[in-house]
């Protein structure tokens, strides 16, 4: 479980930097949110090691760093938990294919929230390239999933 | 062997339930939410957070400086010959352009002495880098290596080679955030180069374009006019190039033109910025924040 634990925070760091490092190199429209990844991925990996309130907290973190209002990663990524755990049933039981399904709808779900969060305090709305990055997390997903170390346990 | 997803089970499930824990999570988050829309205390926490995460940031760009080096350390030699011989021919055009340039302002200044006309603001500029960009599809700020430690101020305007690139809108210990020409919080006073009329321009967001407000349909714009700062808001010097009209929509039913223009600055491609210092006074006016840009 300790082990667990610190390849979970080992992996988080490396994703809060990538979501730092990876505008200089890509197009800001099309990268995810690699801290999301990371922490559904884990739900995923090892439901045990993670909770609401990891996640909450994580998003909280996030705000801190490089949110715009305290309180919106946090939001964001405890409903994703909420979402994970109302699909983790379908995704376990069903096929590879079926499963990028329900993960293109949980960052949907996220893009979606924070998608309200902005339009509520802002009255600014993105445009629709805004979606490409829950397309590029689950192609994301779908290719390190062929990698043994990301490879769901059944 | 009990499995992960077996845990919801009702027999083992202690304390509130999944969605109680929701529902208080995002009661906490939205009154954290509405607290920092109201009282900003977030500007304070990252004055703290930014100090710590600089060195993160040296790391992160790291790769990028090493494969620069790299490839100028190993680049060919008679291409740096070629390279220094035209930067000499250019350095020497552009002393002879200085040299017109300084008769011309000295000879405009006499002008509008003449006329009893207030001189231009002179600035000096600060060569800064390019730290990191903000991953955040809402704005489009940047973040640059620079901030109390060089006086830098909000309000400030930042420039490149080419043109307006922003302005400064926080400013941290070491480093300074900038809110680019193209966020849609950001308004520039302009004037069009060609016949003189003013507007102000608003940028687009995501799509890398900057629209012209509230000009009639029968205004004067045509494909392909310059939009440079009139300087008539005292926080951008005049005369620095903005953008470059791109389109004109002329709806009839609609009461304002649709004037889509390009920023001329690279604005994604450099690695150095210009934050323009004022020699006169510096201005007091603020970059536009959040909350006093709603229209």
């Amino acid at each position: 479980m300790i082990r667990k634990n610190k390849s979970l925070i080992i992996s988080l760091v490396i994703a809060a930097m990538m979501n730092l490092i990876h505008i200089n190199i890509f197009n800001t429209d099309l990268t995810p949110d690699f801290i999301l990844l990371t922490l559904i991925f884990w739900f995923f990996k090892n439901p045990n090691a993670v909770s609401i309130s990891l996640f909450w907290f994580v998003g909280l973190v996030t705000d801190i760093f490089s949110g715009d209002l305290l309180g919106q990663y946090a939001l964001t990524y405890a409903s994703c938990y909420f979402i994970a755990q109302y699909f983790i049933n379908k995704i376990m039981l069903n096929n590879k294919h079926q499963q990028l399904v329900y993960i293109f709808f949980i960052f949907l779900m996220a893009q979606i929230i924070m998608l309200i969060i902005n339009v509520t305090h802002d009255l600014y709305y993105p445009g629709l390239s805004y979606y490409f990055q829950s397309i590029t997390a689950v192609l994301i997903w779908h290719v390190l999933s062929k990698f043994k170390p990301f490879k769901l346990d059944r | 062997m009990i499995k992960s997803h077996q845990r919801s089970s009702k027999l083992f499930n202690k304390g509130p339930s999944l969605l109680s824990k929701l529902l208080l999570l995002t009661l906490v988050s939205i009154v954290l939410m509405g607290v920092d829309f109201r009282f900003h205390y977030l500007k304070n926490i990252r004055q703290t957070t930014n100090v710590l995460t600089k060195p993160f940031h040296a790391v992160l760009n790291l790769p990028s400086d090493l494969y620069d080096f790299t490839t100028q350390y190993f680049s060919n030699q008679s291409l740096l010959i070629h390279e220094n011989e035209t930067l000499k021919l250019d350095i020497d055009r552009l002393k002879a352009d200085l040299q017109r340039l300084d008769f011309i302002d000295q000879e405009n200044n006499q002008l509008k002495n003449l006329l009893d006309v207030k001189n231009a603001r002179k600035f000096k500029t600060e060569a800064v880098s390019i730290i990191y960009s903000r991953f955040d599809p809402f704005s489009q700020k940047i973040i640059i290596d620079g901030g109390q430690n060089k006086n830098f101020q909000a309000g400030q305007p930042v420039i490149d080679a080419l043109g307006l690139v922003g302005q400064i809108s926080n400013v941290y210990p070491e480093t300074s955030e900038v809110t680019l020409v193209i966020d849609k919080r950001m308004s520039v006073p302009i004037q069009i180069q060609r016949n003189g009329l003013r507007a102000i321009t608003n940028g687009n967001g995501q799509n890398e374009t900057i629209s012209l407000s509230y000009l009639p349909n029968s205004v004067d714009v045509i494909k392909g006019d310059i939009l440079k700062t009139s300087g008539i808001d005292t926080i951008y010097p005049e005369g620095i190039a903005v953008a470059e009209v791109l389109e004109i929509y002329n709806n009839p039913k609609l009461p304002f033109a649709k004037i889509i223009c390009k920023p001329i600055s690279a604005i994604r491609s450099h690695s150095h910025v210009l934050v323009v210092m004022p020699v006169n006074k510096i201005v007091n006016n603020l970059a536009p924040t959040k909350n006093d840009q709603k229209k």
